[in-house]
């Protein structure tokens, strides 16, 4: 994030990508990047994980967006995340903010047709001008900075309601108001459900700020509305909130234990379903063949590969700490998979690099045996401060570093302990 | 235009992923819609790989329970894991030859028989095709073609609004050129397969 507010502050377009728990790591940059602004448009992809396929959590980084003051879309499609992301660029620009682009797990593994445009020749040296008092952000700068901010998010609500990226379809006094995926899914089960005459959809594109003016017109016009969103109540408590400033009287709901649930992803079967509960709709769902007569299935977990190099160490070090006490923190990795039996090392994590400094707090807080294990890309990536100040405190833990000279979980990309020469690239050094 | 919907389920490594991209290209080549999703968390290391590919006139990318129209498994257990997205009205098309996980390998999960696997399956839906891909895919030259072969199956059911040109046509385009030949020869052995009702 550091890197990404350096170079759009010298004028180039940037894009910095993460998923959802990565913007934990970056927030601190983050929300006073948003005070400083940038010249170049400068674009946050976060890809969040309902359900939580490949996460420790399913946070929903919406909330990113109004903590640091800065604008959100959320794409519906594939289609939709190319075209918005050149929408992105131009919205930071506009307004010399950073724009996050709000992706879930089901628009990033899903692939559709798209049109290309043309490409504009990439400006990859920019300049910085220097200028502290705007950019360095000592407190008497900052405040003058953050009355900049507010004024900018007042800028960005007008471009909301206005926004193309916020759209309302259909007719008739029956109010959805959906985001990201659950577009698809509303406007499948209203066709499905032949209520395209009942049924009017406001899909909110622009999700921070919300577009109030809009969002109360259109509730001016229901009769009752059914918000559709994964994750958290982001829309829901707004839109109650502005319908209240309108003195309007409705039913709104959407989190609810006979509706949505702030838990894992939605489904277009679900979604129909709830909707035909909401308004009251005759509906029999598609029953699946029955199941409940099948033998068990072996079950499938992901397992460590066969001559997988952590399997080795796993084992060498239970046979080194037999007959001791212990606590395994581990990490965020393959060697994760170590926390199955029969290996059974692997008791606590919580995000990367937690291994290290938890094994401080394990070893302070009890007369166990601390070991842990932290892959090389993790070490790197947030592992080594916690190893600095463990040395510095004199914490007595035993660190194993699994360095397998990759970052395998995730699809081998590099990292600082690779030597990229074996790769054939140029122009990287080696860390002894 | 219907709507027809497809999954795919197989373990890591039987080329699931590539099967998917063919059938896109395919509709791409025929100009039908189509939206394709993917969950391959930790297919490396020996999990589940499912795909949904949704043709038509539709928005979501994601099939829910009991809305398969087609069902096409790589692996007969997932096959059979995977009913509870089929209706009574799914065809469902599967390979026979088993990857067993670790877990019955340490003996901790027993491994239905594969008979029983296919009655199961037989008593639960309307079409069902069932054969041993891998033989296929070695008599085509290679085990890795086992999931062309099972596109050639998908293929002859003709439940899909796609023609068999243009499958063949995408798999020319799509896999690795020293691999055409003997990737159409897959797609022919299982579609011939297929039309014997195995
Ligand atoms: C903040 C954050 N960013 C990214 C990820 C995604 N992630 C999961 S594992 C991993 C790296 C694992 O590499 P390494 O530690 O070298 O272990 P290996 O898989 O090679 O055994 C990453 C980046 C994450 N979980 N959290
Ligand atoms: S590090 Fe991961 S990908 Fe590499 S051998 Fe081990 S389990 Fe397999």
């Amino acid at each position: 994030m550091e890197v990404a507010a350096a170079a759009a502050n010298s004028g180039l377009r940037t894009m910095c990508i993460m998923k959802h728990v990565g913007v934990n790591v970056a927030a601190d940059p983050l929300m006073t990047l948003a005070y400083v602004g940038v010249k170049g448009g400068l674009v946050i992809i976060s890809a969040d994980d309902p359900f939580m396929f490949s996460s420790q959590n399913e946070q929903d980084n919406r909330y990113y967006g109004k903590l640091a003051g800065i604008p959100i879309l959320e794409p519906s499609s594939v289609r939709e995340a190319k075209n918005m992301t050149i929408s992105a660029f131009e919205l930071s620009e506009r307004l010399g903010e950073p724009v996050i682009l709000r992706t879930t797990t089901r628009i990033n593994h899903s692939s559709a047709f798209v049109d290309l445009g043309k490409i504009k020749n990439r400006k990859t040296k920019g300049d910085f001008k220097k200028d502290p008092f705007k950019y360095v952000t000592v407190p008497a700068v900052s405040r003058t900075l953050h009355v900049k901010l507010l004024e900018n998010l007042e800028k960005a609500e007008k471009l909301s309601e206005t926004s193309e990226h916020n759209i309302i379809t259909g007719s008739g006094s029956w109010g959805i108001i959906c985001n990201g995926v659950s577009f698809s899914y509303a406007l499948d089960a209203v066709k499905d459900l032949k209520i395209q005459d009942k049924t009017k959809i406001l899909r909110i594109g622009f999700s921070n700020p919300l577009p109030p003016k809009m969002i109360k017109n259109f509730a001016k016009q229901c009769e009752k509305i059914l918000v559709i969103e994964e994750g958290e109540p982001f829309m829901e408590e707004a839109v109650k909130a502005f319908v209240q400033e309108e003195k309007l009287i409705l039913p709104i709901k959407g989190k609810h234990k006979n509706l949505f649930s702030r838990l894992y992803e939605f489904d277009p079967g679900m979604v129909r379903e709830k909707i035909a509960n909401y308004f009251e709709i005759d509906y029999i769902p598609r029953n699946s063949v029955d199941t409940e007569k099948l033998p068990k299935i072996p079950q499938r977990p992901p397992n460590l590969c066969s001559g997988c190099s952590h399997r080795a160490t796993f084992y060498e070090v239970k046979k080194a700490a037999k007959g001791m006490e212990t606590i395994y923190p581990t990490d965020i990795g393959c060697y994760t998979l170590g926390f199955l039996p029969p290996l059974s090392v692997g008791d606590f994590l919580i995000c990367m690099g937690s291994s290290v400094s938890t094994s401080c707090g394990f070893s302070k807080a009890t007369d166990k045996k601390v070991i842990s294990f932290i892959g090389d890309s993790t070490f790197f990536h947030s592992g080594i401060t916690g190893l600095v100040n463990a040395v510095f405190n004199n914490h007595n833990f035993t660190l194993v570093i699994l360095d397998n000279g990759t970052t395998a979980m995730t699809g081998h990309q590099p990292n600082p302990g690779v030597d990229m020469s074996l790769m054939n690239f140029d122009g990287y050094n080696l860390l002894e | 235009m219907n709507i027809t919907r497809l999954i795919i389920v197989a373990v890591g490594g039987q080329g699931n992923l590539l099967a998917s991209k063919v059938l896109g290209e395919a509709a791409l080549i025929s100009d039908v819609p189509v939206h394709m999703s993917e969950i391959h968390g930790m297919a490396q290391r020996g999990g589940i790989v499912e795909s949904s590919i949704v043709f038509g006139d539709a928005e979501s990318t994601i099939i829910s329970n009991g809305e398969a129209d087609i069902l096409l498994g790589f692996e007969p257990s997932e096959t059979l894991r995977a009913m509870n997205r089929c209706n009574k009205n799914t065809k469902v098309i599967t390979n026979l030859a088993p990857v067993p996980s670790f877990m019955v390998a340490i003996g901790k999960d027993v491994y239905p028989e594969i008979e029983e696997i296919k009655n199961l399956i037989k008593q639960r839906t309307k079409k069902f095709i069932a054969f041993d891909a891998l033989k296929l895919a070695k008599e085509a030259g290679n085990p890795m073609t086992i999931n062309i072969v099972l596109l050639g199956a998908l293929m002859q059911t003709q439940t899909l609004m796609l023609s068999k040109e243009s499958v063949q046509q995408a798999i020319k385009i799509r896999t690795k050129k020293a691999f055409i030949d003997m990737n159409l020869r897959a797609f022919d052995l299982g579609f011939k397969t297929a039309e014997m009702g195995s």
